[in-house]
């Protein structure tokens, strides 16, 4: 699913939940999190085993 | 002769140990100024006068001045418990939540003879709806957020030093636009137990004070350890800055011009300043913070707002409600990012002290723009739990404080005190805001 895909998806969850009534509050946070999810897809990471939840923060 | 209220606690520390001040004077000219300011700052939701003054008035009687903080009054973010006060933390059901405990640094504070005085403003959960607080150099500004009230009423020499939070830039953001010095200790320092959270990875107890060493007295009053982070701010070594271009450079031009000049006038002061570069993008390391920050605090409030989402503020309504679809590969790869961006900055850690950059990009914004302000440079430094202050580095000509922010390796927090006190020595102090 594409990033744009996640968007539409999220719009119409987030309206949905908020009882249809989309208020300006709603728009940014979307735009918001649809910015960060289309940063965090375009940036490639590979393959290398850097994911440890043992290793703490 | 400065009034008690407008006292450093290290001056007023001193000044009730020789008996020139008692405690109860203290207190009093504290509510004093606060009755005076208060309706133009707006930073309390709660003030517990009569007590505070009764503690005051029994600390002064025994003549008990072996804490740290004996006869100190002190404020706090309405996230954290005081015994008998309210945590209401900006959610309108808990306003009548009284603590029956202190939160551990509280409890600290308090064996150290501080002397609680209230609760301050938080924007409702430590998200970033506006408060109703008012920034004391410029009335028609934000006094940012979320640690709001804590930040305007320290500036405003309404209370000696107030803690605040930091998730995200909670703390030392209100510090830089009050022009005040805020210091959020490494993750883990300090307990977190009795403290409203917002996003557990990320969440720090912060101080915020009118000098480096008074933030250094309160670090001190709230660890058990041998040493004394007090001791540090009072060492003169020069520290080595690593100045960060490729944040300064998208600076505004006012701050881009402030940190650059700090810069110079560090290196003529006798410190090495080696310019370098995270070399990842801001926008990844806020993208990352931001997802983090969703996922953590969905799942912290997803039972309460499942029962009472009518009461929770629009934009952090609006934030949780987007939470519900973030995806678990964005959750991912957050946090294998954050381990990347860890292991950048350790890089630069190599070959300096402390990371110098602006605190926030931007001057604080006017309350009509509705708007806590920046983060953009903050977000790093609490996903990877740094130590980090913000440190007053003057005004612009129409009289707006200007800050530095300084972040060492996690755990140094001594290298992040002796930096600041350094820099605030050579930076000078803010004159406080006319009210």
């Amino acid at each position: 699913m594409s990033v744009e895909e996640i968007r539409k998806q999220m719009e119409g969850v987030a309206r949905e939940l908020w009882g249809k009534k989309r208020t300006n509050e709603l728009a940014e946070q979307v735009e918001l999190t649809a910015a960060a999810l289309a940063t965090l897809d375009a940036i490639a990471l590979g393959s290398s085993d850097d994911f440890d939840y043992l290793e703490g923060r | 002769m400065a009034k008690p209220h407008e006292l450093l606690i290290t001056e007023a520390l001193a000044a009730i140990r020789s008996g020139s001040l008692s405690p109860l004077e203290l207190v009093d000219s504290v509510l004093d100024r606060i009755e005076a300011t208060e309706p133009r700052i707006a930073a309390w939701v709660h003030i517990d006068a009569s007590t505070a003054r009764a503690r005051a008035k029994r600390i002064q009687e025994r003549r008990d001045f072996s804490g740290r903080l004996a006869g100190i009054p002190m404020g706090f973010k309405d996230l954290y418990d005081v015994e008998d006060m309210p945590t209401a933390a900006g959610f309108k059901p808990w306003q009548n939540r009284i603590a029956q405990t202190d939160a551990d640094v509280v409890a600290s504070l308090r064996a150290q003879g501080m002397v609680p005085l209230g609760k301050t403003v938080t924007t409702q959960f430590a998200f970033s709806d506006p408060p109703p607080t008012r920034n004391p150099w410029s009335l028609d500004r934000t006094a940012s957020g979320s640690s709001s009230g804590s930040g305007a009423s320290v500036a405003a020499r309404q209370i000696c030093a107030a803690l605040g939070t930091q998730t995200t830039g909670s703390n030392l953001r209100p510090a830089a636009y009050n022009g005040i010095v805020g210091f959020k200790p490494s993750y883990g320092l300090l307990s977190r137990r009795g403290i409203e959270p917002l996003a557990w990875s990320m969440d720090h107890p912060g101080i915020l004070a009118r000098s480096v060493e008074d933030a250094a007295l309160i670090l001190d009053s709230m660890v058990a350890r041998s040493g004394s982070y007090q001791d540090a701010a009072q060492a003169s070594q020069k520290p080595r800055f690593g100045l960060l271009t490729d944040w300064v450079e998208v600076a505004s031009p006012e701050i881009r011009s402030n940190v650059e000049n700090v810069a110079k006038t560090f290196v003529s002061a006798g410190a090495e300043v080696k310019e370098l570069k995270i070399g990842v993008d801001l926008e990844v390391i806020k993208a990352a913070q931001w997802t983090l920050l969703q996922v953590e605090a969905l799942e912290l409030h997803r039972s309460l707002f499942a029962r009472e989402k009518d009461h929770y503020a629009p934009r952090m309504r609006a934030m949780l409600e987007v939470a519900h679809t973030m995806p678990a590969w964005a959750h991912v790869k957050a946090e294998r990012l954050r381990r990347r961006i860890r292991a950048a900055v350790d890089v630069l850690f190599a070959q300096v002290d402390c990371l110098l950059s602006p605190v926030s990009p931007d001057l604080p914004p006017l309350i009509s723009e509705q708007t806590t302000g920046d983060y953009s440079f903050l977000s790093a430094w609490s996903m990877l739990g740094l130590p980090a202050f913000s440190v007053p580095s003057g005004l612009t000509d129409a009289g707006l404080p200007l800050a530095i922010q300084l972040g060492a390796r996690r755990g140094h927090d001594e290298h992040a005190i002796r930096a600041a006190a350094w820099s605030e020595t050579v930076l000078g102090r803010l004159p406080p805001p006319l009210l």
